[in-house]
């Protein structure tokens, strides 16, 4: 047999206070008054509408009704209300629990998907998508935050010669994609593909190369990324990136995009990509009987940080650039061709031309 | 447990009730520190939503008006759908045009500038809606004895509004000041409703200017004498930066001059300090005065705040925040609503029984601009 407890509620039409008696039934409780009205609240629809304290009011409310309000002193019928209806009393609900963890880690597991296919599937087929005029323009950009104000090397004769070899190494392959080479007096030993197949090697690399097949090498290393588009996919990639970092945080982050920074990243690649262009690399070099021997040349010789590192204004850019990943095993990965198979790049007037393009 | 005898109280009318607001401190703030902290570093940011929701909630219930906690019904999902659709309207059209601007254009450089100053200028515009939206949320999202709160306005007039000053403001150089933000705060209170009783807000700004002009006046003095004070201490000093960055480079490192380095910026900290102290003058007599321009019903409120008071308030604010590295903010929050409850007294009587539910429209998500303008502590 139900006891009635006094209660008091507020009906959610107006701020009165009225005074009900509660009876706590098996399957919810039976709200009597005001003016003989009676309500029935289940358990199951039953919800703290404050977090509950023990030894203060219950307040208590239910989905027939959402805007009404039950306060129970705190006494026995409270006591029987959370004991009966135990979800009310909030604290740890392992089936709660449990969904959360479900949607966390489904939501994690999503995110990094979505995170790994932005990143490291889509660059490559949206960079292959872009019009040429975008390229070019992002090509304009790029350039502008690289070479800064350092000369390019346009001795004529010079610049003859490099012309010749890299027509030599364009010739070795029908698949070639289009591309131009040039030379700017940078004090470091490096190379780089910008955007739009534009090829730069700086002046010192020129200086220390000992043979034309090492800069054969490496314009044929530099062609593998701009055949695979690495330039391209890095920058959507970091565009992904810059998205994905957004989303997460909801703030804008649109603006570090334009900085030199974040062009600068875009160079660096990939163990992978690394390893694309050097498959390039030496399949073209095979194909136009150009010994690889000189790209492995200049692996080794990258790995020499007082060459390949500058100080003062492309301290940055240097240092940024002489990462190479994995370069011991990739410099295995090369071999030399069988003696008697390679031929010449470059007739040797041409090649002591271009020694000098830079001066 | 029925207060139906307010009648006693001299200023009262049959059914009136003198109203009496405080804050009754409860277990579990800790944990909640904790649990959203933890929650929102595992979700990458996502809990922050609801970790918001789980502090108000627990804040709410811990304001009593005339023993009744308030109750906070907003829920996590709602803030979440609020920042997503507000990141999909400008969050998201920016990224794009800023990335756009990179392939479309000669100069992504000034392209990019002006598309921030676009956003920018679009930011002064709305961040009263961001204002007006937010507090209108919360009001609906507060129940106290069944019955919620609303703000009836046009967000987008009082955007306008809130524009208007903020020009007029930097136009009279300052002096606008206190009648603009009499008028916001005009407008804002006017607005706002509990149940279908409407909040009263009349006065004049006269009262403030004396305390503005003081402000006004000193912070250019204090500024300049700070300037000359470290201009004195540390001119003579100048000496050990010499050959100090090619030092660095070389990789030596001169300590003397790093010491004068956090010196200086230790004295502009405390310059900031200082001037925020000073402003807080002026901003306490603008929250009593404000205070006391409000009615509701029958009673008037009564705002007791003092300078040193706020002070206290701000800077342990402050040290919390800096100390735990923001994870303490719900202590924050603890902080201010406990000062306003214990500060705050009500005059004359309000007839509670007569007020009726709101029919107000209720906002189904909320605070979507707040959130990405990054306005607001709580």
């Amino acid at each position: 047999m139900a006891v009635p407890h006094p209660a008091q509620l507020f009906d959610g039409q107006s701020a009165t206070s009225h005074d009900v008696k509660v009876e706590v039934r098996s399957d919810g409780l039976v709200v009597t008054g005001p003016a003989g009205q009676s309500r029935r609240w289940t358990f199951s629809g039953l919800e703290a509408a404050s977090p509950v304290r023990p030894g203060e009011t219950l307040r208590l409310k239910h989905t027939s009704e959402p805007n009404a309000r039950l306060n129970l002193p705190p006494g026995l019928a409270a006591d029987q209300v959370l004991e009966q209806a135990s979800h009310v009393a909030g604290g740890f609900n392992p089936g709660k629990a449990l969904k959360f963890t479900a949607i966390v880690i489904t939501g994690l597991a999503l995110f990094f998907a979505v995170g790994y296919a932005m990143l490291n599937i889509a660059p490559q087929r949206i960079a292959a998508m872009l019009p040429a005029e975008w390229r070019d323009k992002l090509a304009d950009h790029t350039e502008n935050a690289f070479i800064k104000d350092a000369r390019q090397c346009d001795n004529p004769a010079g610049k003859h010669a490099l012309a010749a070899l890299a027509g030599r190494v364009a010739a070795a392959s029908s698949e070639t994609p289009d591309f131009s080479v040039r030379v700017f007096d940078m004090p470091f030993v490096n190379a780089f593909a910008l955007p739009g197949g534009r090829i730069v090697l700086t002046g010192r690399l020129i200086k220390q190369a000992d043979s034309p097949e090492e800069v054969a090498g490496v314009i044929a290393h530099e062609l593998g990324h701009t055949a695979h588009l690495h330039p391209e996919a890095s920058l959507v990639r970091n565009i992904g990136l810059q998205l994905l970092i957004s989303l997460g945080t909801g703030g804008s982050g649109g603006d570090t995009l334009g900085s030199v920074a974040g062009l600068l990243t875009m160079l660096q690649y990939s163990r992978d990509a690394e390893r694309e262009a050097d498959d390039y690399a030496v399949t073209i070099l095979t194909e136009g009987a150009i010994d690889p021997k000189g790209l492995r040349h200049f692996f080794e010789k990258l790995s020499k940080k007082e060459w390949s590192i500058a100080t003062g204004k492309w301290k940055d850019l240097s240092s940024m650039l002489s990462t190479h990943p994995g370069t011991g095993e990739r410099v295995e990965f090369i071999k030399p061709l069988p003696p008697g198979e390679a031929r010449g790049v470059i007739p040797d007037y041409q090649w002591k031309a271009l020694k000098k393009i830079c001066s | 447990m029925d207060l139906r005898f307010g009648d006693q109280t001299p200023h009262s009318r049959p059914g009136g009730e003198p109203i009496s607001v405080e804050y009754t401190e409860s277990d579990g703030l800790l944990g909640l520190c904790l649990k959203n902290f933890l929650l929102t570093l595992v979700t990458l940011t996502i809990y922050r939503f609801w970790a918001k929701t789980n502090v108000r909630r627990h804040i709410w219930s811990n304001i009593k008006i005339n023993g009744q906690s308030l109750e906070y019904t907003g829920t996590g999902m709602e803030l979440f759908l609020g920042a997503l659709i507000i990141f999909a309207i400008i969050g998201l059209p920016f990224i794009i045009i800023s990335v756009a601007a990179q392939f479309l254009f000669d100069n992504p450089e000034v392209v990019i500038v002006v598309i921030q100053f676009t956003f920018l200028f679009g930011f002064m515009l709305l961040y009263g809606m961001a204002v007006y939206r937010a507090r209108r949320y919360r009001l609906s999202r507060t129940l106290w004895r069944g019955i919620r709160g609303t703000l009836t306005g046009s967000s987008f007039s009082f955007s306008m509004l809130y524009f208007g000053s903020m020009l007029l403001k930097s136009m009279t150089l300052g002096w606008s000041t206190p009648a603009m933000n009499l008028n916001i705060q005009q407008r804002m209170f006017g607005d706002m409703n509990f149940g279908d009783k409407s909040f009263k807000f009349k006065g004049p700004a006269g009262p403030l200017y004396a305390r503005y002009a003081i402000c006004w006046i000193l912070t250019p003095v204090i500024i300049i004498a700070a300037l000359v004070l470290i201009g004195l201490l540390f001119g003579g000093s100048m000496a050990a930066f010499e050959g100090y960055f090619e030092n660095l480079e070389k990789g030596k490192f001169d300590g003397k001059a790093v010491w004068i380095i956090v010196a200086a910026y230790a004295g502009l900290f405390a310059l900031y300090v200082g001037i925020a102290i000073l402003w807080t003058a002026y901003t306490a007599r603008e929250m009593m005065l404000f205070a006391e321009y409000t009615t509701f019903d029958n009673a008037r409120f009564r705002f007791d705040v003092t300078v040193l008071s706020l002070v206290g308030l701000w800077l342990g604010n402050l040290l919390i925040m800096i100390l735990t590295l923001g994870i303490g903010q719900p202590y924050v929050v603890q902080r201010l609503m406990r000062y306003m409850c214990n500060r705050l007294s009500v005059d004359g009587t309000v007839d509670v029984s007569a007020i009726q539910q709101s029919t107000a429209a209720i906002d189904k998500r909320g605070e979507g601009l707040v959130e990405a303008f990054d306005i607001d502590a709580f």
